[in-house]
């Protein structure tokens, strides 16, 4: 990455959740790296993805910080699974050039780190503009770091959902109890919490982001047949390159999501599927619009439970989709949102619980200084790996 | 029963505009004479990674082009995105327009053999739009060769 030319990167291997033929995007899967670190708070459970390899080197002490991508929850849900800050920024605040493309108009770049101070750090780093990519917004960046330095909520309004009242019975009472002690924490410091309603968001995010990523990635994932570069299976015909190179190039998630790309946006029933998904969309953006006009962060889980067991969910898809049903309607609605720790499960091997702010366009400053002060009170910060006592592993 | 027929002819003409540089990235358009894939960069042969960035200068001659043929110039055009698979298809989908094309109705008016001075039918044009092409492929010694030639 260019970027890095000017801040001394220190050299890691890539790992396993961005590799070009784009492995499972849930469950990062086993690899040198993962099976050499200890397991993650001392559990065999997931570390989440995609940004799964991205979020295990931070948290197991590898490098101080790490790059991973978000388009439906990538970033904030190996965060949370795994005790780290992750942001995932603006569309448009960090450059996508370079970024294998899965969906378009909803793929950010974001920092993962274990302080605050750490992911303003990197944030400032990678956000600029870049005359390569056409959505890379050339609006004037603030100092993110400075938002980390005195920070304070009084006076703002930190905003609880209505409608998450209905899903709570979806969601892990200890999520929900860290979501409420959370919320406690941002009164004490000086915010008012207020109550904000996004029932498109909600109950249509799901549907409809499961429409419009699949249709982008299967346009993004075409070039991948075999005739240029990559694995290309020997055949005898031009079709059979295609079905073999392609067939055994995927992964069984990523054939799924083409095939459903495919199908949407095929005639006969792209306006029954992807065009109305679009109008979906303009909804979602116009809820939280709204939203913000009565609120400077909203608060919800990034994630319905706790880190689950390895290789729990690979053969229910549609139980892993419902886990993204907070961290979705953030990519579709091109809006900025960071995850934390805000605690951890009670037991012998304690998971982390992690709790996401959002912030209308550009609001990084917020979702930082917010984060700053909860930093201050929860008391996790800066301990790596991100076990409850802060014992174990390297530093 | 005399049945009269009259011939409507369409033609879908694709003009290269005189752009220095291809439509979405910074390599030459100056092919002549140039070696086989000597002017190509990532985002033409469509790497992964890569983003188109549009070409200004092409915009403009689209424009002009448009006027000189009296069409309606629209304030907000799209691209999207044509999917197929074929191995002289970087991407496997072309970056060209569809419903919303840069310009749009127009006309032409062509003097006939017989000195009489016609309009193109109506509506003359149904629109201009701007697109994308690249790459030959090449049959040589029975290996498929594909040659990027601007």
């Amino acid at each position: 990455m260019p970027l890095s030319r000017n801040c001394s990167p220190v050299p890691v291997r890539s790992s396993p959740g961005r590799r070009t033929w784009m492995s499972l995007p849930w469950e990062a899967p086993p690899s040198f790296l993962l099976s050499s670190l200890p397991p993650i708070h001392g559990t065999l459970k997931e570390c989440r993805g995609s940004s799964g390899g991205s979020a295990a080197a931070v948290a197991a002490g590898y490098v101080p910080v790490s790059l991973g991508s978000d388009t439906g929850g990538s970033i904030r849900q190996p965060a949370s699974f795994c005790g780290l800050y992750g942001l995932k920024p603006t569309y448009g605040l960090v450059s996508r050039w370079g970024l294998v493309a899965f969906a378009s108009s909803l793929d950010q770049i974001g920092p993962f780190a274990r302080t605050v101070e750490d992911l303003a750090l990197l944030l400032s780093v990678i956000a600029r503009p870049d005359p390569r990519d056409g959505t890379s917004s050339r609006r004037e960046r603030p100092d993110y770091t400075a938002c980390v330095k005195n920070p304070s909520l009084k006076g703002k309004k930190v905003a609880v959902v209505k409608e998450f009242g209905a899903m709570s019975a979806s969601v892990s009472p200890e999520v929900r109890e860290a979501l409420e002690k959370t919320l406690s924490l941002c009164r004490e410091e000086g915010a008012e919490i207020v109550e904000v309603s996004l029932p498109v968001s909600l109950e249509f995010g799901l549907p409809c982001y499961y429409i419009l990523a699949p249709a982008e990635a299967s346009s993004n994932l075409a070039r991948f047949d075999g005739v240029r570069y990559g694995l290309s299976s020997k055949e005898d015909s031009l079709l059979e390159l295609y079905l073999r190179t392609r067939g055994k190039g995927f992964g069984s998630e990523v054939k799924r999501r083409i095939l459903t790309g495919t199908y949407v946006l095929s005639s006969g029933y792209y306006d029954a599927y992807y065009l109305t998904a679009q109008k979906v969309r303009s909804l979602m953006k116009e809820e939280f619009r709204r939203a913000f006009g009565a609120c400077d962060l909203i608060a919800l889980p990034t994630s319905p439970t706790p880190a689950f067991k390895k290789g729990e969910l690979v053969n229910d898809p549609i139980q892993m989709y419902l886990a993204d049903v907070f961290t979705l309607p953030v990519n579709l609605a091109e809006l900025p949102a960071l995850s934390l720790n805000a605690g951890f499960t009670s037991g012998k091997k304690p998971l982390p619980l992690g709790v996401q702010l959002i912030a209308s366009r550009w609001g990084e400053p917020e979702l930082l200084n917010a984060a700053a002060v909860l930093e201050r009170r929860l008391g996790i910060a800066g301990t790596a790996p991100c076990t409850k006592n802060g014992k174990g592993g390297r530093s | 029963m005399n049945v009269v027929y009259v011939p409507v002819i369409g033609l879908e003409i694709h003009v290269q505009l005189s752009t220095a540089t291809k439509i979405f990235c910074s390599c030459s358009t100056d092919y002549i004479g140039a070696e086989p894939n000597s002017n190509v960069c990532p985002v033409c042969l469509g790497l992964p990674g890569t983003l188109p960035v549009l070409n200004k200068k092409a915009v403009e001659l689209g424009v002009k082009g448009g006027l000189a043929l009296s069409c309606q110039i629209r304030s907000h055009t799209v691209f999207h995105r044509k999917n197929y698979f074929y191995p002289d298809l970087p991407k496997a989908y072309q970056i060209s327009q569809y419903d919303l094309p840069l310009a749009e109705g127009g006309q032409i008016f062509i003097t006939g053999d017989d000195g009489q001075r016609r309009r193109s039918g109506s509506p003359g044009f149904t629109s201009r739009r701007m697109r994308e092409n690249w790459s030959t492929p090449q049959r040589t010694a029975g290996l498929k060769v594909l040659r990027f030639p601007a």
